[in-house]
């Protein structure tokens, strides 16, 4: 038994501008997210491929710790828990920092790889050269890692994207909060998630097709 | 502190019980439909492809609380009454499976084509030269990026508490909004999720030893 029911586009129109309003909070943030969890990531992957433990073991600990806890419980005890401790952001500070310590912790272990990808005689070579460590990894190895991992940081950028959807829970108001709100008034929850699934398609659609200009702007000639 | 944790650690693992019944269950069912959708996608036809791409990629391309919102609303709209806990576990099982779907397609795609071709000059047909030569060599391959996923799909179920599913993330919020110490309960729910993820991980070691071949 099928229940009477059709798609009541007139609606969808209708509320819109609203889903605008969304979209440019949840373009905002996961840039934001992104911009942070970039360098984080970087870093933290340094940290991993590093001979010094003072660097590796702080690194492989937040990593793991970062990579094997929802992003939920984070927002959780990010929003309600550190206000206990005299710490209180706002909602959507506190959005970027949990979406992109989440993003960073898997960019963390791309940039490792990709990192370890790169053969290890450049690096020979350009310490019998006379680079110093710092100067090999940033002027011979990194490039080429870095053009290596675009392709995988990608996928994260995605997979961020569609995370910043979760930070509804705490209000800030983006694109999932403000779907919740207008299905919640108007009782077409089917419409409104059906509509808003495909935005998020569409832009990550759109972010895939940044990346991929990247990736072929960074592509590195190899012999 | 002890005594906050001491009262509420029966709860919690009630609650942890029913995360792992939720992801254990998703997983296993998700895993069937990919094993399905993932052969069908090399060896289907043309329209079977087709059907099988968008799918894939809508629900790649989703946020999984959007998607937990449309499966928990279409599914009364197909005249179907469910609990809470069913639709989450339909939601994860779809959710999970395109994700799976892709891996197992890369990694039939990654035998090289040689063997195909040598097995049906050896006069397999095409269907024997899949069952016998290609299949068995992708289970090794697929095991890896799988127990990824497998961590993954753990880790999602804490968002079906935000459609009022009751499993550890719910039940986590329900005693901080009682006792008023979300840092200590959120913290321990986030430990919990750290031992269940890292088990996976460990276990999934182990089976991909058992299942790699020795050349």
């Amino acid at each position: 038994m099928v229940s009477e029911y059709y798609f009541d586009y007139r609606l969808i129109i209708r509320v819109l501008p609203l889903f605008i309003t969304g979209l440019k909070m949840t373009v905002i943030l996961s840039a934001c997210g992104i911009l942070v969890a970039l360098p984080l990531g970087l870093f933290v992957g340094l940290g991993r491929v590093s001979k010094y433990r003072f660097f590796n073991l702080p690194a492989s600990i937040f990593m793991q710790s970062m990579r094997n806890t929802p992003s939920l419980i984070k927002v959780y005890l990010v929003y309600f828990g550190l206000p206990y401790l005299g710490i209180s952001f706002s909602a959507f500070i506190c959005g970027v920092i949990v979406l992109s310590i989440h993003t960073g912790s898997f960019m963390a272990e791309i940039f490792r790889a990709s990192i370890e990808s790169v053969s290890i005689r450049q690096m020979e070579a350009s310490r019998a050269l006379g680079f110093g460590d710092w100067h090999a990894m940033r002027f011979i190895i990194l490039p080429q890692a870095i053009a290596r991992a675009i392709p995988a940081l990608g996928n994260e950028i995605v997979q961020l994207i569609k995370n910043s959807s979760i930070l509804a829970v705490i209000s800030v108001e983006e694109l999932t909060y403000s779907a919740i709100g207008v299905a919640e008034q108007t009782g077409a929850t089917y419409e409104v998630f059906t509509v808003i699934g495909f935005i998020y398609l569409f832009v990550n659609l759109i972010a895939s097709l940044i990346i991929e200009f990247f990736e072929r702007k960074l592509r590195v000639v190899t012999v | 502190m002890l005594e906050l944790l001491t009262n509420n650690l029966p709860y919690m693992l009630k609650a942890t019980i029913a995360t792992i019944y939720l992801s254990s269950g998703s997983i296993c069912c998700g895993l069937l439909i990919a094993t399905f959708f993932g052969v069908l996608s090399v060896y289907g036809a043309r329209t079977v492809r087709v059907l099988i791409r968008a799918y894939v990629y809508y629900v790649r391309g989703v946020p999984e609380l959007v998607l937990f919102f449309v499966v928990f609303y279409l599914i009364p709209l197909l005249g179907i009454q469910t609990s809470k806990f069913v639709a989450a576990f339909i939601t994860l099982s779809v959710w999970t499976s395109s994700f799976m779907t892709e891996i197992i397609r890369g990694a039939i795609l990654s035998i090289p084509k040689g063997q195909t071709e040598a097995a049906r000059s050896l006069g397999f047909t095409s269907r024997k030269s899949a069952q016998h030569i290609i299949l068995p060599q992708t289970v090794t391959r697929a095991i890896p990026p799988l127990i990824n996923e497998f961590a993954k799909v753990i880790k999602t179920t804490s968002v079906a508490s935000i459609i009022g599913v009751w499993e550890l993330t719910y039940a986590a919020k329900e005693i901080s909004e009682i006792t008023y110490r979300p840092l200590e309960i959120y913290g321990v729910a986030a430990v919990v999720y750290f031992i269940l993820s890292y088990l996976v991980f460990i276990l999934g070691e182990k089976t991909a030893r058992r299942f790699a071949y020795k050349a």
